[in-house]
């Protein structure tokens, strides 16, 4: 086969030109993949440090209710106990001067009885307010009861609550969680909303259980950092993200709130 | 010119050779493989040197370099691939098919075993450069591994196919100037022996640090 000189330079400078071509593509190729790979890289950079923001403000949360919790305890224990426990004693001492007249001795001893029986009482309010024994012992639809019961003797406010669940009492350890949720809901909605009406709903939704309140108070703006990152709120989060659940709030001022989640 | 730049290409395939070579010991699949396969490059250009030495053919030893070639790195790419299980029914069918369509054509005509066969060059270039291509995808959000390798494969692959597909080609031409294309393509070939050499002085050269 013989060519043309001149077409054999043509030719070699072709061949050439594509290999250099498909360099070229090679080259824009991996400058391409670069770029992309820092792009994502630095978006999943971003994605995991908003993710660590988000659990450090949870757990900063947990801390300052716990010594909060704390600290209300030993105020209770202090005011409620200890000075009952206080005049126990000192009557108890009182008992031991000698020539006491029978009556001194039945007003000291009734007082002491009282006084026993008061602090009594308070203990088993302040074990109470800690974990409800109904809740404990019959499980979250009697404890949820029997917190709706208790809002509605506080006269301020009316509670509708209805369940269509049947709650398995193994599984009291998640629905502590719930029982939470809905006290800081009820809570927040008797002291910050002035709620009049209040209705809390259990229902069965694809195999899951969902939980519908609402009342009709003065609501919040859903959008607003201040109510996002309240400590009440960071702790219901919290709590859902521990139910494995999604929680959804609506509201809008004056409207009341609408509060969903699944566990 | 082609000489000096294709002894160059030899030395550095040596060095790299001896590089990954002598921490083989505790690597993984991939990591020997990779070196099985600068082994057996290493072999075919020591035996086509020997054979141009003899004044013989050494045309047949591109069939042991490409297919050699293709059956390693896709044993490589294979491993690399792991996570993805797509991916690797696709290197499975694709490389099965090829080698198929490779035997079947030498079958029926044997004497292609003389010259450059263009569609085995083609072929086995261009499914090597989809699975890199797969790895590349792959790196995209993890560490990367065979990082440089990868960006080497592709870029000597892709210059260097459409050199051999002219191959044949090129014989018939004035020897004065079907040199350059070989010229280029040992230079292209250096580059992707700096490439892997690369990969070894960031991947591999500190392993005592590590250990």
């Amino acid at each position: 086969m013989k060519i043309n000189p001149a077409y054999e330079k043509e030719l070699v400078l072709i061949i050439l030109y594509s290999s250099l071509f498909f360099i070229v593509v090679a080259i824009v190729l991996v400058v391409f993949f670069y770029y992309s790979r820092k792009k994502i890289i630095q978006k999943e950079v971003e994605k995991r440090s908003l993710v660590i923001q988000h659990q450090r403000e949870q757990l900063r949360a947990v801390i300052i209710t716990q010594e909060d919790e704390r600290k209300r305890i030993a105020q209770d224990l202090h005011d409620d106990i200890s000075s009952k426990l206080n005049i126990v004693s000192l009557n108890s001492y009182l008992l031991n001067t000698p020539n006491l007249l029978d009556n001194e001795i039945s007003e000291i001893t009734k007082n002491i009885i009282d006084l026993v029986g008061k602090a009594l009482e308070n203990t088993r309010r302040i074990a109470h307010d800690l974990l409800p024994p109904v809740f404990d012992q019959f499980g979250l639809d009697a404890g949820v009861e029997e917190l709706c019961l208790e809002f509605i003797c506080s006269k301020a406010v009316q509670v509708n609550y209805k369940n269509e669940v049947e709650f398995d009492k193994a599984d009291n350890d998640r629905h502590l969680h719930v029982f939470r949720i809905l006290q800081e809901l009820m809570n927040n909605s008797l002291r910050h909303g002035k709620a009049k009406n209040i209705s809390v709903l259990f229902e069965n939704i694809n195999g899951g259980v969902n939980c519908r309140y609402s009342d009709d108070g003065v609501g919040f703006d859903v959008n607003s950092k201040e109510n996002k990152n309240g400590l009440g709120m960071k702790n219901i989060e919290s709590r859902v993200d521990l139910l494995n659940g999604m929680i959804t709030f609506e509201s809008e001022l004056n409207k009341g709130i609408q509060v969903v989640f699944n566990f | 010119m082609n000489k000096i730049l294709a002894f160059i290409g030899y030395f550095f395939l040596l060095l790299n050779f001896i590089l990954f070579f002598k921490s083989i010991a505790h690597r993984g699949k991939a990591y020997r493989l990779f070196v099985f396969y600068l082994g057996l490059i290493l072999i075919v250009q020591i035996w086509s040197e020997l054979l141009i030495r003899q004044k013989t053919n050494n045309l047949f030893l591109s069939h042991f370099y490409f297919i050699g070639q293709f059956v390693i790195l896709t044993l490589f790419y294979f491993n690399l691939l792991k996570k993805v299980d797509l991916q690797r029914k696709i290197v499975k069918g694709a490389s099965i098919t090829v080698l198929l369509i490779l035997g079947w054509q030498y079958f029926n005509n044997p004497s292609l075993f003389f010259e450059f066969n263009l569609l085995e060059i083609f072929v086995t270039s261009f499914v090597i450069i989809i699975y890199a291509v797969f790895h590349f995808f792959n790196l995209l959000n993890e560490k990367k591994e065979f990082y440089y390798i990868n960006i080497g494969v592709v870029m000597y692959l892709f210059g260097s196919t459409i050199l051999f597909l002219a191959g044949n080609f090129m014989i018939s031409l004035n020897p004065e100037i079907n040199q350059l294309p070989w010229i280029f393509n040992s230079f292209l070939y250096i580059v992707y022996h700096v490439f892997i050499f690369v990969e070894w002085k960031k991947s591999y050269s500190k392993k005592k640090l590590n250990s």
